[in-house]
């Protein structure tokens, strides 16, 4: 595997006990790239205790993105954003997102394919690797996909909204299961 | 004194009796290895796992090791009995997973290390397998077609065979015209020493949503050669003719057929989606009339994709980053030439509004893109003008006018 790593290193704080080597290699070993293809090109950038990296795959389409936090050497996975998949993968999910008919009746606006990693679907279904299919315009509309059984195994749907305007946590809605 | 019994009244007697005696027959204690034990509820020994769930990927014929830590919180030492538990759906064999250790006793706050070696047969088919490796007896006192066992480390294993065949592009994504025919062209790799067949079909998915419609047999052809030679590409050309009264979204998808046992199925389709589209050939116009105003201004933002319900749009296609109008205002006496201000808009959202099972606070998305021309006249001419907007690569526009 070719690797790209470029270290853009802006201390706000230090890094304690970590070596740029040292970090490299944990980040290396913290990546979750998409089954089957591997990151030709990451980039990671340290701001104090947090570290961000771009990873991208040349074959894929999107980038996957992982904001860690650096506890003594330890990198604790604090938010992901993955959406490198292949464009096939993304049409079927899109495709198992829609035959919900929940999901069909309020998607509209822009569509995103994410990966979730099964240390947050265990909260929601299984810790195995799910899709999460969402559709971004006056609610957030979001299927939970398990490919495995090409089935949506939760449902989501934010209030009706304008696009981004603040919205109350205590408004979230659970459809159905 | 007489006593009458009647007989449905024996036969109730009767079967109370029996199931009094079954009853007492489940409470019995059950002998367990010779040892008499009893299952009270809740009372079980739990141990800390790590990790309680792994996941491995391995081809026919590999095999992998990882370890398994396990902790005794408990005040009295605990045996560890591991062993493998097939659950009924499950195709895997016990065969496939060997623990390093077997029975032995884990003292009181004590830890241990486990190694744990997969390996998967070379005739194992493609798929997802999946077992547990239960380290104590400990089950759960729920009733259950198997045991269901507390101590637990869920192991997932997917058989995978490494694609030879590669299919570009995937998804066709287009804005057509009704009545008129295209050609979408699909490049097949073949990378392998061996040849592979083809046989595409267009095939309809189950879709919902108004204003959606299949791509039918009548609609679609297909050129392909049979094979796939080894070390070559072939080309697949899917011809469809668009109807003069198609509406609304045309989907459908074209299964290869291709024989390549690396392949997932959704790998081996090419998805169509076209949005049947009316060109306009003449400009969107408005007309106003302007009495002694001071300044004449007119505002065109061009519409975000995200107004456009069931498409994908993914990020960099045409119609979410170059949707563009161009604009010409025309006074009573002809065009005047205006350079607008050009505003770019962007929505970039932290990840703070999202399902629950999107971790991607911190995180900036930029989630629309979009542009706004202002064209101002200094003291317009008065009378009646004329604004011509024509767009390009999008489906709606918004327009303000200002005269002051």
């Amino acid at each position: 595997m070719r690797w790209q790593i470029l270290i853009s290193l802006l201390f706000l704080g230090c890094l304690s006990h970590t070596t740029h080597t040292n970090l490299t290699e944990l980040v290396k070993a913290n990546l979750y790239p998409f089954d089957g293809y591997s990151y030709d090109n990451v980039s990671v950038k340290v701001m104090g205790d947090l570290v961000y990296v771009k990873a991208r795959c040349s074959k894929l389409d999107g980038v996957d993105e992982y904001l860690f936090m650096n506890d003594n050497g330890t990198l604790i996975l604090k938010s992901y954003c993955l959406e490198a998949l292949p464009q096939a993968l993304k049409d079927e999910l899109i495709e198992i997102a829609l035959s919900n008919e929940t999901i069909a009746k309020n998607a509209e606006g822009v569509v995103t394919v994410r990966r979730i990693l099964p240390q947050t679907s265990a909260k929601f279904y299984a810790p195995k690797e799910l899709f999460s299919v969402t559709w971004h315009g006056n609610s957030i509309v979001s299927a939970l996909i398990d490919l495995d059984k090409g089935k949506v195994v939760r449902v989501y749907v934010s209030p009706s909204r304008k696009p981004y305007q603040a919205v109350s946590p205590s408004f979230v809605d659970f459809v159905q299961r | 004194m007489s006593s009458r019994i009647s007989f449905p009244l024996v036969v109730m007697l009767v079967l109370l009796a029996i199931s009094v005696a079954s009853a007492q027959e489940l409470i019995k204690p059950v002998p367990v290895g010779g040892v008499i034990s009893y299952k009270i509820p809740f009372n079980l020994t739990r141990l800390i796992i790590e990790p309680k769930f792994k996941y491995v990927r391995l081809k026919p014929g590999e095999s992998t090791s990882f370890t398994v830590k396990i902790k005794n919180p408990n005040d009295k030492d605990v045996t560890i009995d591991p062993k493998v538990v097939i659950p009924p759906y499950s195709e895997m064999d016990k065969s496939w997973v060997r623990i390093d250790k077997s029975r032995f006793v884990l003292k009181s706050k004590g830890n241990a290390t486990l190694t744990i070696t997969v390996s998967v047969p070379k005739n194992a088919e493609k798929g997802f397998y999946s077992c547990e490796i239960a380290f104590t007896n400990d089950t759960l006192p729920y009733p259950a077609e198997t045991p269901r066992f507390v101590n637990v480390l869920h192991l997932s294993v997917q058989v995978w065979i490494p694609p030879s065949v590669r299919i570009y592009p995937t998804s066709v994504f287009k804005y057509v015209e009704a009545g008129r025919n295209y050609i979408f062209n699909i490049t097949v790799e073949n990378i392998a020493d061996r040849s592979f067949t083809l046989n595409p079909k267009l095939t309809q998915a189950e879709y919902y949503g108004p204003n959606v419609n299949y791509l039918t047999k009548d609609m679609v052809s297909i050129d392909a050669p049979s094979t796939i030679p080894p070390h070559s590409k072939v080309t697949v050309r899917i011809h469809v003719r668009i109807p003069p009264t198609a509406k609304g979204t045309l989907r459908g998808y074209v299964d290869l057929g291709i024989n390549d046992p690396g392949l997932e199925d959704w790998a081996k389709r090419v998805s169509i989606s076209l949005i049947v589209f009316e060109r306009p050939t003449e400009p969107f116009v408005r007309i106003i009339r302007v009495e002694n105003a001071s300044v004449l201004k007119v505002e065109v933002s061009t519409g975000l994709s995200q107004f456009i319900p069931y498409v994908p749009v993914p990020y960099g296609s045409p119609f979410s980053s170059n949707a563009d109008v161009s604009v010409r205002l025309i006074s009573p006496h002809g065009e005047v030439k205006v350079r607008p201000k050009v505003l770019e808009r962007f929505v970039v959202t932290l990840g703070t509004y999202g399902p629950p099972w999107e971790s991607t606070k911190g995180l900036y998305k930029v989630m629309s893109v979009g542009k706004t021309y202002t064209y101002i006249v200094e003291n317009p001419e008065n009378g009646v003008w004329r604004i011509e907007i024509m767009p390009k690569n999008c489906f709606m526009f918004n327009v303000e006018v200002e005269i002051e």
